[in-house]
């Protein structure tokens, strides 16, 4: 088995060699391995021999054993050198062979490239932006809905959920109707928190804060709230903005539907800290009204709520903070609200729901 | 196959590369990081990276496809000793810390460094990318997402901010380390993304929330001050920066040295 002219080559880490390996051939057989001449190492049998799929993007074969004068590893990055070594690792095929589906989709990332270039090139020079969104907009709802239920199920564990807070039936029921015939599935929360804010994650999951719910005098100034809430959803302005964040390449993947747990994991905790751009956010608004509007709900909740955080107290209410209010945003608002239009009072009994001060 | 070069290395903290180039004799280098060159080289700016293999129209499509995603220029420039003697050129290190001179040949063939290390190579030195193949380590560490890969058995050069480590690993041993930290590695080294503590309060921290988790065996570089840190210090340090910040995200920090940063922030920060 020794003279095997296909020369199979990859690097050899054992102690005395080389730290950054010995570059060298071998050859498998069915005894074991065995190593050209430049190696002076002994052949091994595969009785002692650990294989793994390893190396920084997974694409090499590391062979691992602990010979007499330590641990060594033979690793090999080319494809040929790989399949001669690979029918001799029945045994451990699957953790060894075994093509993960990250592999295909990275190969169709890769695909992408090879047809993107001439369409980027063009635009990325001027129009980076909208490369971006272009990757958003192609991200699919179920990839979307699915990262949102993973980085919910994170957010459930860390958020003092507090759904039979006394207005928790209130924020669900005006959240089903400003989301009605919507087709992302959401969910709405109340959340154990003094601090007046609220905020949403892609794919739906909405939350309320106790002190937002204490601090409003109306259920359509909470309205208001859901109702800009649940457009930065719609719009996937979070989406975008992570993204935007990300770059690229990390939407291509999305727009693949490529995505894992600990990524949905770490989506989560970044989202809090995301914050919209002043175009999102009176993108936002306007959206809002219109669907209280469609909801039959009073929209001049909602600039009432946001006026009166910015009027009251010296500090900033954390809503204000990621929702920065100027009178210029109100005053879009305002233009917004239907003059000759009557609306129902909503039927809460707000003062009794919110719990006391 | 990549050009023979001689090379010498000056400074102590700000340090520069001086290449010896025989006649006929090329480097590539980013743009932006040329020091000097003597008269009787040419500067030439090629579309890839002007390795030998970049044949066809389709295989430099791919190549400069991988730099965009990368975040590179698309646009390499070749320096070229189109004299009948020797002729030097030099690149310097945009930061304080160390050049690292990377024999490829005795590396393996291969070696990875991160996308904003990477200074200098002989010709033939072929520039492309590795893929971490997880999606989180990714998103969050941005830094070891896509790393520069560089295939050739010529000399190449990284630049590493900082005092530098170099750590051999041995079969099965497990480091773990800052992400911005990591400037090289071996890709015989297995990498993963680990995420330590609470995001929440290390988020305004800004650093050490994720850590790569190295497996050797494969040698690393490890450089003590990354440029991302020490940009972070400057930019906390500096007075009050205008009111609104919307625009940005707690993200941003990731981004920056990203795709579009590469693309439209220039070469000559
Ligand atoms: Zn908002």
């Amino acid at each position: 088995m020794a003279g095997d002219e296909a020369g199979a080559r990859a690097l050899l880490y054992a102690p005395g060699l080389p730290p950054t390996g010995l570059p060298t051939s071998f050859s498998a057989g069915a005894d074991g391995l065995s190593f050209g001449p430049e190696a002076s190492l002994a052949p091994v049998t595969w009785a002692i021999v650990r294989a793994r799929r390893g190396g920084f993007d997974r694409s090499t074969l590391t062979l691992e054993w602990t010979g007499t004068t330590g641990d060594c590893a033979l690793v090999i990055a080319d494809a040929a050198a790989r399949a001669t070594v690979e029918p001799w690792l029945r045994g451990l095929a699957s953790a060894a062979s075994a093509t993960p589906r990250t592999k295909r989709v990275s190969s169709l990332v890769l695909g992408l490239t090879i047809g993107l270039p001439v369409l980027l090139l063009v635009l990325l020079l001027s129009q980076a932006n909208r490369i971006i969104d272009w990757a958003v907009d192609r991200i699919p709802i179920d990839t979307e809905i699915r990262l949102g239920h993973e980085a919910a199920a994170e957010q459930r564990s860390r958020l003092a959920l507090w759904d039979d807070h006394p207005a928790a039936a209130a924020v669900r029921e005006l959240g089903k109707r400003l989301t009605h015939g919507s087709r992302y599935p959401f969910e709405f929360h109340v959340v154990r928190d003094p601090s007046v804010n609220a905020f949403a994650m892609p794919g739906g999951f909405v939350v309320v804060n106790s002190g937002l719910i204490e601090r409003a005098d109306s259920a359509e100034e909470v309205a208001g709230v859901l109702a800009h809430e649940v457009q930065h959803v719609e719009r996937r302005h979070g989406l975008r903005g992570l993204v935007h964040a990300a770059g690229l390449g990390v939407g291509l993947r999305l727009v693949l539907g490529e995505v894992g747990g600990s990524f949905a994991a770490s989506w989560a905790e970044n989202l809090e800290g995301l914050r919209f751009s002043r175009s999102q956010e009176s993108d936002a608004d306007r959206t809002g009204v219109a669907a209280l509007i469609r909801a039959d709900i009073d929209p001049r909740g909602m600039g009432r709520f946001f006026r009166k955080l910015a009027r009251e107290g010296s500090a900033v209410p954390a809503l204000l903070s990621s929702h920065p209010a100027s009178e210029e945003r109100f005053a879009t608002v305002d233009t917004l609200m239907p003059k000759d239009r009557k609306f129902e009072p909503l039927n809460y009994d707000w003062p009794n729901l919110r719990g006391s001060h | 196959m990549a050009d023979v070069i001689d090379y010498e290395i000056f400074g102590n903290e700000m340090q520069y590369v001086e290449i010896e180039l025989d006649p006929g004799e090329a480097a590539i280098g980013e743009a932006g990081s040329m020091m000097y060159m003597q008269d009787g080289l040419t500067l030439d700016t090629v579309f890839g990276d002007g390795s030998a293999q970049q044949g066809g129209l389709m295989s430099k499509l791919l190549g400069a496809g991988k730099r965009l995603l990368t975040g590179e220029s698309l646009f390499t420039t070749i320096y070229t000793n189109q004299s009948s003697g020797k002729r030097r050129v030099a690149f310097a290190a945009p930061y304080p810390g160390k050049i690292v001179p990377l024999d490829l040949a005795a590396l393996g063939g291969t070696f990875l460094c991160q996308k904003d290390a990477f200074l200098c190579a002989a010709r033939g030195v072929a520039l492309g990318i590795a893929f971490q193949r997880k999606l989180g380590a990714g998103f969050f560490g941005g830094e070891g997402f896509i790393m520069q890969k560089l295939d050739g058995d010529g000399l190449a050069f990284m630049h590493a901010g900082g005092t530098l480590l170099k750590r051999d690993l041995a079969p099965g041993e497990l480091l773990r380390v800052d992400t911005g930290c990591l400037v090289g590695l071996q890709p015989s080294v297995d990498y993963d993304i680990e995420y330590v503590g609470k995001i929440k309060t290390a988020m305004f921290g800004g650093e050490g929330l994720f850590f790569a988790t190295l497996r050797g065996p494969g040698t690393i570089y490890l450089q003590s001050l990354p440029f991302s840190r020490l940009a972070s210090r400057v930019f906390a340090a500096a007075p009050q920066r205008g009111g609104s910040r919307e625009e940005g995200s707690m993200l941003g920090g990731f981004a920056a040295g990203g795709l579009l940063g590469g693309l439209l922030g220039g070469d000559d920060e």
